[in-house]
């Protein structure tokens, strides 16, 4: 091959060309792009597949699984809430699960905390230092079924979203209960943990997710 | 010139890899990573340099957090993780106020690993950073259009959200730059008459916050 060519291209070749490294695209791989042809050799060539990059493979994978182990019971009962159910539902669940129904039926009013709906245990608004004596007792109350929701739902935010969601009327309860909006992590931590006895207590860090270096987030 | 081999992470191949991932699956994750993280990597090298590699860990680490709240198949995956890494790459620019250090030596261009590089190797990596900075040489729009559709993959629809312009805003901007490529393929010399043409090494242009 002597000199290049005079290169003419229009918008189908254009596309046509493109259309090679599309990879949803029918004419993916890389195959049928003429060949001798310097600008689909330069597109072929900045498409090429690189070398494996094992060290920031590793950091990538160890960053996936710090993200599931630190709230690995959390992150499988939010799933399923969320695609079941949206937060007051969530909340009509749990005082289902404690027979408060009955009372929410007759008077309009959900079981709280500050009202619990059946002879239940402990109420746990004196005791905001020590999450774990509720979950000494067994039958959970309807008080503690409907905290166990809102510690679900308030799981489902994130970074500065989570002291903001604790402001709503939706997680005063919440708040109450676990005696101030700085307990409310561990809190949560203990009641989750409790809640499913096979599985090994949370850690005592707050449940966060990706642990994220860089601590200043932009909005975007 | 060489064809490139068949790559993993079709879309299909993709699409699968995402949905097992969102559910914890280690393996799926890596699939997702090898076949993204090569592009991503040029793309950002375009936008913010030397910082290449910094920039592409923070993006990976933000689609890690983010990942269990994403709904896609794998070329959905593929532009949300260029969105991620252009908004990282502006915050990126925009925190340390700087520009790439220029020129860029093809001997600094980040993301390639310290693996022992057979000559065969070597004339390879030469060849792609050349022809991402020739690419890399156009105006800015013309040049993230080609990249995101040559490098990632990604159809002009995928790319103009990317972008935030329509999918035909990003079919003339890919079809300008392709044409002015081909324009300075058949201007450059070729001295040695055997076909190769030498290729200045432009600087990489960072991202002009707002666009």
């Amino acid at each position: 091959m002597s000199t290049p060519r005079r290169h003419r291209i229009d918008r189908e070749a254009a596309e046509r060309l493109l259309g090679a490294y599309e990879r949803g695209s029918p004419r993916y791989p890389v195959r049928g792009v003429p060949a001798r042809d310097p600008l689909a050799d330069l597109l072929t060539e900045a498409a090429a597949v690189s070398p494996a990059d094992p060290a920031g493979e590793e950091a990538a994978v160890a960053a996936f699984r710090a993200a599931r182990v630190s709230v690995p019971h959390a992150a499988r009962r939010r799933s399923m809430l969320a695609r079941m159910l949206t937060l007051p539902a969530a909340l009509a669940l749990g005082a289902v699960a404690a027979g408060g129904l009955a009372l929410a039926a007759s008077t309009g009013v959900l079981p709280t905390p500050l009202h619990p709906g059946t002879a239940a245990a402990p109420t746990v608004n004196h005791r905001p230092t020590t999450p774990a004596r509720a979950s000494t007792h067994p039958g959970a109350s309807a008080a503690a079924s409907g905290l166990l929701g809102l510690c679900q739902a308030y799981d489902h935010h994130v970074g500065p979203e989570r002291g903001r969601a604790l402001d709503t009327p939706a997680f005063g309860d919440l708040v109450v209960a676990a005696g101030g909006k700085a307990n409310v992590d561990d809190f949560c931590a203990g009641l989750l943990a409790s809640e499913d006895a096979t599985e090994p207590p949370m850690k005592s860090a707050p449940p966060s997710r990706t642990p994220n270096p860089h601590a200043s987030r932009t909005p975007h | 010139m060489t064809e490139s081999p068949a790559r993993p992470g079709g879309s299909d191949d993709l699409a699968q890899a995402v949905d097992a991932a969102r559910q914890g699956d280690e393996h799926a994750f890596r699939t997702l990573y090898r076949a993204v993280q090569p592009g991503l990597l040029r793309y950002l090298w375009f936008l913010v340099g030397d910082d290449a590699e910094d920039v592409a860990s923070e993006t990976w680490l933000q689609i890690v957090r983010d990942l269990p709240s994403f709904q896609g198949d794998g070329d959905g995956f593929r532009g949300w993780a260029a969105t991620i890494g252009r908004h990282r790459a502006m915050d990126h620019v925009r925190r340390y106020r700087r520009r790439p250090a220029q020129p860029v030596p093809v001997e600094a261009l980040t993301g390639l690993p310290a693996v022992e590089d057979t000559a065969a190797r070597a004339v390879e990596v030469v060849a792609t950073e050349s022809a991402i900075a020739l690419i890399a040489s156009l105006p800015q729009d013309q040049a993230e259009a080609v990249l995101l559709r040559v490098v990632l993959g990604l159809s002009a629809e995928a790319a103009g959200q990317v972008l935030g312009k329509r999918a035909g805003a990003v079919r003339t901007a890919t079809y300008r730059g392709l044409r002015r490529l081909a324009e300075r393929m058949t201007v450059a010399p070729d001295p040695a008459g055997d076909g190769e043409i030498p290729v200045e090494m432009p600087r990489p242009r960072s991202p002009v916050p707002g666009q």
